[in-house]
């Protein structure tokens, strides 16, 4: 009796038991969160700097004409590693929720399967800020779960975004699977595991992904 | 008559240099410096300066949105957006949220001042490097908005689906289950789309798929299920 008490004590400690998709998904979310901090300290950390010297190196070419030779070689010499630094940090971090935002990212969305036979439209009137992190992690929920619902005969999808205080993107498409199967994919593990809440509208379908936005207590 | 210009950068080192290029010339006067986006629109805002010039990754709000956010409350604003990225995405989301011009990072001073005074004077500028690689792929042919061919306009967009998965070698057992749908289904499909395309048989349906770009990675696996 003792021993069984101390192991529901233990467990009720431990929280929840997570299963294997959990796990596995939070140690990709881990692995991948490593990469995109590395691309964005390459950017922020080396890539500025860089590109900052350049401007100063132009500004020297202004004062130093003689020296316009020299500076131009120089310059060449910055721009390859340049380039180098922008191709690993733009690998690192792909999505183009962190070059243009949320908005942009799912505009750019609809734009890519429209070539591909699937219509969709996206009405974003969401003004909630969303940090870069989550508007990527949000974007890539609505791609996989758009990549799914077309692969199942979708050729009409509408995403909506709103609110104010917290973020609500619901996805309808004309596909044939239900939501509720799709609720239960690798997308939706992944998406709770980035903190987003990953719902199927039982009825009509439609897939709801949701952000609450924390806010840091006064005082 | 000279410009005022706001300059929006997080990093100070970014913002002396170009601001060293732009107090070289008379035409432009550096009004004010933000180093993230809700600075910025609150100095839009209040002083109203002829030129913003914007880096894109800013954290928090970044330059897109910021931009999108400026002209939201002064629409006349002329917005420029500085990048070290020159992806088609990144000019596509400045050009869509109302900037005015998309410049690298990398751009000379020339270049810079180009873009200012260009769009000080109303109109619209994109760095060399980014307009060669656009007109590029217009020349390729890429650009041009890929619609229904004319071919395939008598089909519904189920059937044009399915007509794609026919023309990359799937059987209809294939194609059933990955549009879940019957096997029966696709086969009436199938004669439906020959009746309606005026082919007799299924490399008719590949051929005018492939003819038609609706497919480029064709297997032409004409399998007579």
């Amino acid at each position: 009796m003792a021993r069984s008490t101390r192991l529901r004590d233990r467990r009720k400690a431990e929280g929840p038991v997570k299963s294997d998709a959990e796990q596995l998904a939070a140690l990709y979310i881990k692995a991948r969160s490593a990469l995109v901090q590395a691309g964005r300290a390459l950017h922020d950390y080396v890539g500025s700097p860089l590109t900052a010297a350049g401007v100063h190196l132009q500004l020297l070419r202004m004062d130093l004409p003689a020296a316009r030779v020299q500076i131009d070689e120089t310059l060449r010499i910055l721009e390859q590693a340049l380039d180098r630094v922008r191709s690993l940090s733009q690998d690192l971090c792909p999505s183009p929720a962190y070059r243009g935002g949320l908005k942009q990212a799912l505009l750019l969305l609809a734009d890519q399967y429209s070539s591909s036979g699937c219509h969709i439209d996206v009405d974003y009137s969401a003004t909630v800020a969303v940090p870069a992190e989550i508007a990527a992690a949000v974007h890539e929920t609505v791609e996989a779960v758009v990549e799914k619902a077309v692969s199942q005969g979708a050729s009409n999808a509408t995403i909506t975004a709103r609110g104010g205080g917290s973020l609500v993107v619901r996805i309808t498409d004309d596909g044939r699977k239900s939501a509720q199967g799709r609720a239960r994919s690798i997308t939706a593990t992944l998406a709770r595991q980035q903190g987003l809440k990953f719902e199927a509208d039982t009825g009509n379908g439609t897939i709801v992904i949701r952000y609450a936005v924390r806010r840091t207590p006064r005082g | 008559m000279q410009y005022d210009v706001l300059l929006v950068d997080d990093h100070k080192i970014m913002r002396d240099g170009i601001k060293a290029i732009l107090t070289r010339t008379s035409e432009f006067h550096v009004a004010g410096e933000a180093e993230n986006g809700t600075d910025a629109v609150q100095f839009v805002k209040t002083f109203r300066p002829h030129l913003v010039l914007m880096d894109i990754g800013l954290p928090g709000l970044n330059g897109v949105e910021t931009t999108a956010e400026i002209l939201r409350h002064q629409p006349d604003s002329k917005v420029i957006i500085l990048s070290m990225y020159d992806d088609e995405n990144s000019v596509v989301s400045a050009i869509r949220s109302g900037a005015r011009a998309f410049i690298l990072k990398k751009a000379s001073d020339n270049d810079l001042l180009e873009a200012l005074r260009m769009v000080a004077a109303g109109g619209m500028y994109l760095s060399p490097q980014v307009s060669d690689r656009l007109l590029t792929r217009i020349q390729k042919g890429d650009m041009e908005p890929r619609k229904t061919p004319a071919a395939l306009e008598s089909l519904s967009p189920r059937e044009v689906q399915v007509l794609r998965q026919v023309a990359e070698g799937k059987t209809s057992k294939e194609i059933a289950v990955l549009l879940d749908l019957r096997e029966q289904t696709i086969r009436s499909y199938r004669k439906t789309m020959m009746k309606k395309l005026g082919v007799n048989n299924v490399a008719g349906l590949t051929q005018l798929a492939l003819s038609t770009g609706l497919t480029q990675s064709g297997r032409a696996a004409i399998e007579g299920d």
